[in-house]
């Protein structure tokens, strides 16, 4: 998969002109009887054409909401107080109801975890499908049913399998089914929302191949949401992990797993044993996510780091009080930690 | 090696599926075959497979929570698949106890940690005066790293982590000083970041109690880090089952091998292909043969027609296979 070294993420060095995505400073609040929780906290990134893109981090740390937020499908409690979405240039958060519908799908489309069971049970797959390629084209049933059909050998599914009702499909059998309805108008982008967490790892691995070849085949970019980092690794050209809203750390996906420098992400690195490789003790990481309604002042992961000591005095009073902004500290790797852009200086 | 502590032998269940047509055969639904291994004091066993393998199964068999359809499982002296009165039964589940994937499930909202840590000491009459029970829940709550036990004790559920509650569930296990932890996904619903902990903390007891545990998972890296021994589940019977390293290094079955490689791992030297598509089938009044024939890229033809025994292909390294054995009876 290509690398697009010519795109920067940062406001400062923003390229958008090249770029099919570009978020900037994009924050979103869910409101809570507490007052509102930030669920994502003011994250910028952008996507070129053809570029897979991963977005890794734990629940509540706000990846899943900030996809919502690209299709501009967060409802109430939630909003999107700030910031920009930019599609091709387009800006996404003024679109039109009218003109939603049709970046919806057309352009941009989406598969999450639980999709799967999403699909109407009294309905036939197929009908499913060709209403939903009709709803945006222009088409006769008969040629909306070819292209169901096609859409079926394409993602690995028998092309009679369109008869079939969602119980009669395997839990694989169904996200293939929701993989092909979400290719079905040829989208510039595809967002993935946990689509193999709840499968089997055979099922997983032979559906991520087929995505993959899916994409070396019809170029579309992709956006893809998990909290396994192994498999984020595997997949995605460029990498960003976020922690309580905010992205704290984003380089190529190699860099990334080889160097990982915040303390975060290092902690989430061993929080996976591995089946290859020495047998060696893992931490993890201490304590767990913070409130969101409430998060701690300074750096959000500061009461988990381990590198937050009040030895260092300074040092410290920054940790504890002043939030850390993303910086590049070495080509293309960007890292919002204190400690590592003291160390880079 | 020194005497198991618990030896299960040809554990089966066959779940009935009613009638193919009004008058057609009964259908059975066999979800756990002739299953057969032993714990050990102080070890780890982790019984690896997908959906459908039937390792819950035999979890819930072994908690007597199902009853068994055939088999046999000696736990003190005794097959406790056919312990029937209340009192016997109230003493196995003291010796034996279980830890469910879904800690938001297995706690009730509505009471304190204090009390889901009191009432096995009540049901199993471990209770002295209660200060005596209140030190006992604050020493079992340090003892899986809740701290400080006094603030945790009286929280509800809904104000713990999961991590918490799964380690509250793992207090209320350790109650009884358990012998045996049937722990089934402890970890699978956990945030990554928190995994570990969970782990540590069953190494720990394992190290420290001599508890021994059959660790239910899908999760082969997660087996390998914890457990001495693994057995690897498919349709409901044993595929194999060798030392953690050992199936790790050298998987026998085809099945295994293919698990192994479509874990996610960036640290795999090989891109490799996973060339066996497709999942595990319910199995329903089968027919004599190899259950993962139709999905084995080495498949051959007496695998369709004669089921393979286990056999030890290596020293203590059990394989069911054709390729590594004779034909079963």
């Amino acid at each position: 998969m290509s690398q697009n070294s010519g795109v920067r993420t940062q406001d400062s060095r923003l390229t958008t002109h090249d770029s099919l995505l570009t978020v900037r400073r994009l924050t979103v609040d869910y409101l809570t009887p507490r007052g509102p929780a930030r669920a994502v906290d003011g994250i910028s990134l952008t996507l070129a054409p053809g570029e897979v893109f991963g977005l890794a981090g734990e629940s509540g740390c706000g990846k899943s909401t900030a996809a919502h937020a690209i299709m501009r499908l967060i409802k109430p409690p939630g909003r999107i107080t700030s910031g920009e979405i930019l599609f091709r240039g387009q800006d996404v958060l003024g679109m039109s109801e009218r003109k939603l519908r049709d970046f919806r799908w057309r352009r941009v489309s989406i598969v999450f975890q639980s999709a799967m069971n999403a699909l109407n049970p009294v309905l036939n797959i197929g009908t499913q499908i060709t209403d939903a390629i009709r709803a945006h084209e222009k088409m006769s049933r008969g040629q909306a049913h070819d292209r169901a059909a096609e859409l079926f050998e394409l993602v690995g599914l028998a092309p009679d399998r369109l008869g079939s009702f969602a119980h009669q499909l395997s839990g694989g059998q169904r996200q293939r089914a929701v993989i092909a309805m979400a290719l079905a108008l040829n989208p510039e982008l595809l967002i993935l929302d946990e689509p193999t967490t709840a499968l089997d790892v055979v099922v997983q691995r032979d559906i991520l191949q087929q995505i993959k070849e899916l994409k070396d085949r019809f170029g579309f970019s992709m956006l893809f949401i998990t909290h396994d980092l192994s498999l984020l690794v595997e997949i995605s050209d460029r990498m960003a992990i976020m922690y309580a809203g905010q992205i704290v750390e984003q380089a190529p996906a190699g860099l990334l797993f080889d160097r990982p420098l915040h303390p975060y992400t290092v902690g989430l690195m061993s929080s996976f044993p591995s089946i290859f490789g020495e047998r060696k003790e893992l931490e993890g990481i201490p304590g767990s996510p913070p409130d969101l309604v409430a998060p701690p002042r300074g750096c959000r992961f500061n009461p988990r780091c381990p590198h937050c000591d009040p030895v260092d005095a300074a040092r410290y009073r920054a940790q504890t009080e002043v939030q850390p902004v993303l910086q590049e500290v070495e080509p293309d790797h960007w890292v919002a930690c204190h400690l590592v852009q003291q160390r880079v200086q | 090696m020194m005497e198991p502590i618990m030896s299960v032998n040809g554990l089966t269940k066959h779940f009935p599926a009613g009638r193919a047509g009004l008058f057609g055969e009964r259908r059975r639904i066999h979800a756990v075959e002739d299953v057969s291994f032993e714990l050990h004091r102080g070890r780890i066993l982790a019984l690896v497979g997908e959906s459908g393998s039937g390792k819950s199964t035999i979890a819930r068999m072994l908690a007597r929570l199902y009853p068994a359809t055939a088999g046999s499982a000696h736990f003190g002296g005794r097959d406790i698949l056919r312990l029937h009165r209340r009192v016997e039964l109230l003493r196995y589940r003291s010796r034996v106890q279980m830890v469910f994937q879904d800690p938001f499930a297995s706690l009730n909202p509505t009471q304190t940690v204090a009390h889901h840590i009191e009432r096995p000491l009540q049901i199993h009459g471990r209770t002295g005066g209660w200060r005596q029970t209140r030190e006992r829940v604050h020493e079992l709550l340090q003892t899986v790293g809740l701290t400080p036990p006094e603030d945790v004790a009286r929280r509800l559920p809904h104000q713990l982590s999961g991590g918490q509650r799964q380690r509250v569930a793992f207090a209320r296990a350790l109650a009884v000083e358990p012998e045996v932890v049937l722990a089934d996904e402890p970890i699978s619903m956990l945030d990554v970041s928190i995994r570990m902990g969970i782990l540590n903390l069953m190494a720990r007891l394992r190290d420290e109690r001599g508890l021994s545990y059959l660790y239910i998972t899908h999760d082969l890296a997660s087996a390998r880090y914890l457990a001495n021994d693994i057995m690897v589940l498919y349709a409901g019977q044993v595929m194999e089952m060798a030392p953690a390293e050992e199936v790790m290094r050298e998987p026998l079955h085809p099945y295994t091998r293919l698990l192994l490689s479509a874990v996610p791992d960036p640290r795999r030297q090989t891109d490799q292909r996973v060339e066996a598509r497709g999942e595990i089938p319910v199995v329903v009044n089968p027919k004599p043969g190899c259950r993962f024939a139709n999905r084995c890229p080495l498949v051959f033809d007496t695998c369709r027609t004669t089921t393979p025994g286990l056999t030890e292909a290596r020293p203590k390294h059990w394989v069911r296979c054709h390729l590594f054995n004779t034909p079963a009876g």
